[in-house]
């Protein structure tokens, strides 16, 4: 039941350092609490802020969360089948409180768990981490308001980004998605709102898609 | 207006997440799409990175300070998965480099 103990010093820092960005964006404490509450995702709430900062336009912004927040779709194709059983509500409360931490905790080790225990199990986890997360960022937005500008702070949000990225580089596909994804991304990187966010992200998988299909040629002893 | 867009990130945040378990978690789905999804958060998350160590306000710039930095983050999230240990050793590269005028 304790497995979730070595996530925390993950959710912590991050939590910490989304709140003083928030903040320091320009958020109200209170609109800061409200992000993480009804929004609960920090890479999300990370972009969002910076674009609030810089006067992007609501939908735009909403373009860039849903792009930021694309890889939830994902984790939740994963977990569909370790929630067998689960009831409406126990499956609608998971996927308000999914996160990249529980995924990772709950596709490794959600077997372990007996059958009848693991709607249990996933909401303990999962409302723990979310109190958490409430805390840390609360705790960052105070501190925020009264901290000077640190502007190295910035490249910590950019390490735990790393942090949460690497390991899904597993294979060749990710690895060329990662590669043609963040070349695109910063040859972009100058269009307005983030767009060039969403031109990574196409790109990335745009090119995964192609070598994985190149891989099932050569595998399947095909002509390239 | 703040309040639109908390609502409307948490709207988007909960479809995407609950996309699979709770409203399409019957039936089967193509292996393509399973495929694509595999590899949006790589694509994602880079998307995310290279422009902050590759990229100063939407032109190229080499900083080596930032690049070192990463680079070390990358080695040590491989090797560890840990977020508090990338954070730490990252940052420390960082300050250490700036400290001898990288």
């Amino acid at each position: 039941m304790l497995e979730f103990v070595p996530l925390l010093p993950g959710a912590i820092p991050f939590g910490l350092v989304v709140g003083v960005a928030q903040v320091q964006a320009g958020l109200s404490l209170l609109e800061s609490v409200g992000m993480s509450a009804f929004g609960y995702a920090g890479s999300a709430q990370l972009v969002a802020s910076q674009m609030v900062q810089g006067g992007a336009p609501l939908l735009l912004i909403l373009l860039a969360v849903a792009t930021v927040n694309l890889r939830f779709a994902m984790y939740s194709a994963v977990l569909r089948e370790r929630f067998w059983g689960f009831s409406k509500l126990g499956r609608a409360l998971n996927g308000f409180l999914l996160t990249d931490q529980t995924f990772a905790l709950f596709s490794s080790k959600l077997e372990r768990v007996k059958p009848r225990e693991r709607q249990a199990y996933t909401l303990g986890v999962a409302f723990f981490m979310y109190v958490v997360w409430q805390v840390s960022t609360l705790v960052g937005a105070l501190a925020g308001q009264t901290l000077p500008r640190a502007w190295s702070l910035d490249f910590a949000v950019t390490l735990t980004f790393i942090a949460l990225g690497a390991p899904a580089v597993k294979d060749r596909p990710t690895l060329a998605a990662a590669c043609a994804g963040g070349l695109a991304a910063t040859l972009a990187a100058g269009l307005p709102f983030k767009l060039g966010l969403l031109v990574g992200a196409i790109t990335g998988i745009g090119v995964g898609l192609l070598a994985v299909c190149l891989r099932g040629k050569v595998a399947s002893g095909g002509q390239l | 207006m703040i309040a639109f867009l908390i609502v409307g990130i948490g709207v988007i945040t909960f479809l995407l997440r609950s996309s699979f378990i709770l409203f399409l978690h019957k039936g089967e789905f193509p292996s393509a799409v399973r495929l694509a999804l595999g590899l949006v958060p790589a694509a994602v998350l880079s998307a995310l990175v290279w422009p902050d160590v590759f990229s100063k306000a939407g032109v190229i710039s080499l900083e080596w300070d930032k690049i070192l930095a990463a680079v070390v983050g990358v080695v040590i999230a491989s090797r560890t998965r840990n977020v508090l240990y990338t954070v730490l050793f990252g940052m420390l590269t960082l300050w250490g480099l700036r400290a001898i005028g990288l």
